[in-house]
């Protein structure tokens, strides 16, 4: 199963530090949630990993190889890191195409990603007419076009609505019940506590706690009061 | 490389503008060239004669050059406004490999609209020139050179566009530069250095020099090999740049 290393990873943007000296390995087959208060590094080191920015040192890898150079990224990761990076005026299916052509995927895998994250009636619809929910189901099918080992879910249930909710956490509950690795950053705490075996917490770019998710909560803590309470942001009312 | 450039050209084909700028290449090219072949030799203008049929090709030239320019500016810089460039590095991360299927494909995509352009001229010039019996060669050679020349100006101006839009990552100040560059610094750093005869190597010259191929050779102006391989560079000169940056910029 594919794991995820994050080795003395740090990102500075000039006097910024957004990512700092942050370390932790991803379980493979499992759910880990991916938790930081707004600013706290979350997408940065996302997409370090996805070869989007270079660190300023460290090292994140997948399997052990930095994902610039796996040989055919599209089948090894998916990955959701801006819901609305579509050109408006392209269809979905076309957005798709695009996709699976440069990734040398069969046509066949578009039309079944489309029906896998109920899009197929909207596919010939431009994307600029998609709801914000549509666009997350339509990232979501670009991430699967691979059928990849890995998922990179970064705050993927923006925007859907209750049923999509409810979709996307059974999905991902079955990817990684099939050895699936998923790596998901969300806000919604209350959320992740039925999704995710595991939960990584950093603020301010440094690591807080790496957990499995039994461990850190109980029947009288919730995942909500100790994300509040490691991070510093105060306890709920 | 062959996957990345069937791609790119899966995404001119998706979008709406290429078909509406191809019509318009298509239909300025033979409407000028219409109504050029109509009002020659009235108004004081030179009638035509047995070898303007070169001549006539060329002129839609550097307007079918500019569209596509702006397209494949359009198609580079148009990733970063639109945020595709994200899903477009995750399926491949190697962004040289990235940018040469895009250079590639607005090369091709520029060189099929010089050719449409060119049928759509050659048909409006043949169909006035039969029908006012004008003493115009409709089979000339030179004006297979024309063709063949004005085909690669219009690649390499896309290729040119393509790598502009990757350097600057803004459709408008892409667009803007070039046309600052073409119409104002091209006639302004001859008469600043105080060296006139450097004017005709110059990139717009040289791009000019390579669309009148298969002419004769006019003062000033450098030969059409000589002006494509200058072009050449020209665009290397953008293109490998912008490769490179973009091997170490981070993608916002």
């Amino acid at each position: 199963m594919t794991e995820i290393a994050l080795r003395g990873l740090t990102k500075k943007y000039g006097d910024v530090v957004a990512v700092n000296d942050l370390s932790a390995d991803i379980r493979g087959g499992k759910v880990t949630g991916f938790l930081g208060p707004n600013g706290a590094g979350k997408t940065t080191t996302l997409r370090i990993l996805l070869g989007l920015a270079r660190p300023t040192a460290g090292t994140a890898t997948i399997d052990g190889v930095a994902y610039r150079d796996l040989s055919e990224p599209a089948r090894r990761v998916g990955a959701i890191l801006d819901a609305g990076a579509f050109h408006p005026a392209r269809s979905g299916r076309n957005a798709l195409r695009v996709l699976a052509t440069a990734a040398r995927l069969p046509m066949t895998r578009v039309d079944a990603v489309l029906d896998a994250v109920d899009l197929g009636r909207a596919a010939g619809r431009r994307v600029g007419g998609y709801s914000l929910g549509m666009r997350q189901r339509l990232a979501l099918a670009a991430a699967l076009l691979g059928e990849p080992e890995v998922l990179v879910l970064d705050e993927p249930t923006n925007g859907l609505d209750p049923q999509g909710v409810h979709w996307l956490r059974g999905f991902i509950r079955s990817y990684a019940a099939d050895g699936g690795t998923v790596l998901v950053s969300s806000h919604l705490l209350a959320e992740l506590t039925n999704t995710v075996d595991d939960v990584l917490i950093i603020n301010r770019g440094r690591f807080v706690e790496h957990a499995p998710l039994a461990e850190l909560t109980n029947a009288t803590t919730s995942l909500e009061s100790r994300f509040l309470e490691l991070t510093g942001e105060g306890t709920p009312s | 490389m062959t996957a990345l450039l069937r791609a790119e050209l899966i995404k001119y084909r998706g979008l709406r503008l290429t078909w509406v700028m191809l019509t318009v290449a298509t239909v300025v090219s033979g409407g000028v060239l219409a109504a050029v072949a109509i009002v020659a030799g009235s108004h004081g203008s030179t009638p035509l004669g047995r070898d303007d049929l070169r001549g006539l090709l060329a002129v839609p030239g550097l307007l079918v050059a500019g569209i596509v320019f702006v397209l494949a500016v359009l198609s580079s810089a148009g990733e970063y406004r639109h945020h595709t460039i994200t899903a477009s590095l995750l399926v491949t991360p190697q962004r040289a490999r990235f940018l040469a299927g895009k250079y590639a494909a607005a090369a091709l995509v520029g060189s099929a609209f010089a050719a449409v352009a060119l049928v759509a001229s050659y048909g409006a010039t043949v169909t006035v020139v039969l029908t006012k019996d004008l003493p115009v060669d409709l089979v000339n050679g030179d004006a297979v050179v024309t063709a063949v020349g004005l085909t690669i100006a219009v690649g390499l101006f896309g290729l040119a566009g393509a790598a502009l839009g990757a350097m600057v990552r803004n459709e408008a100040l892409a667009i803007t530069a070039a046309l600052a560059w073409w119409f104002v610094l091209e006639g302004l750093i001859p008469r600043v250095l105080r060296e006139p005869g450097m004017a005709k190597y110059l990139p717009a010259a040289a791009a000019r020099a390579l669309v009148q191929a298969g002419m004769p050779v006019v003062d000033g102006a450098v030969a059409a090999a000589t002006g494509g391989l200058l072009f050449a560079v020209y665009v290397a000169v953008i293109a490998v740049p912008a490769m490179l940056v973009a091997e170490r910029r981070d993608v916002a």
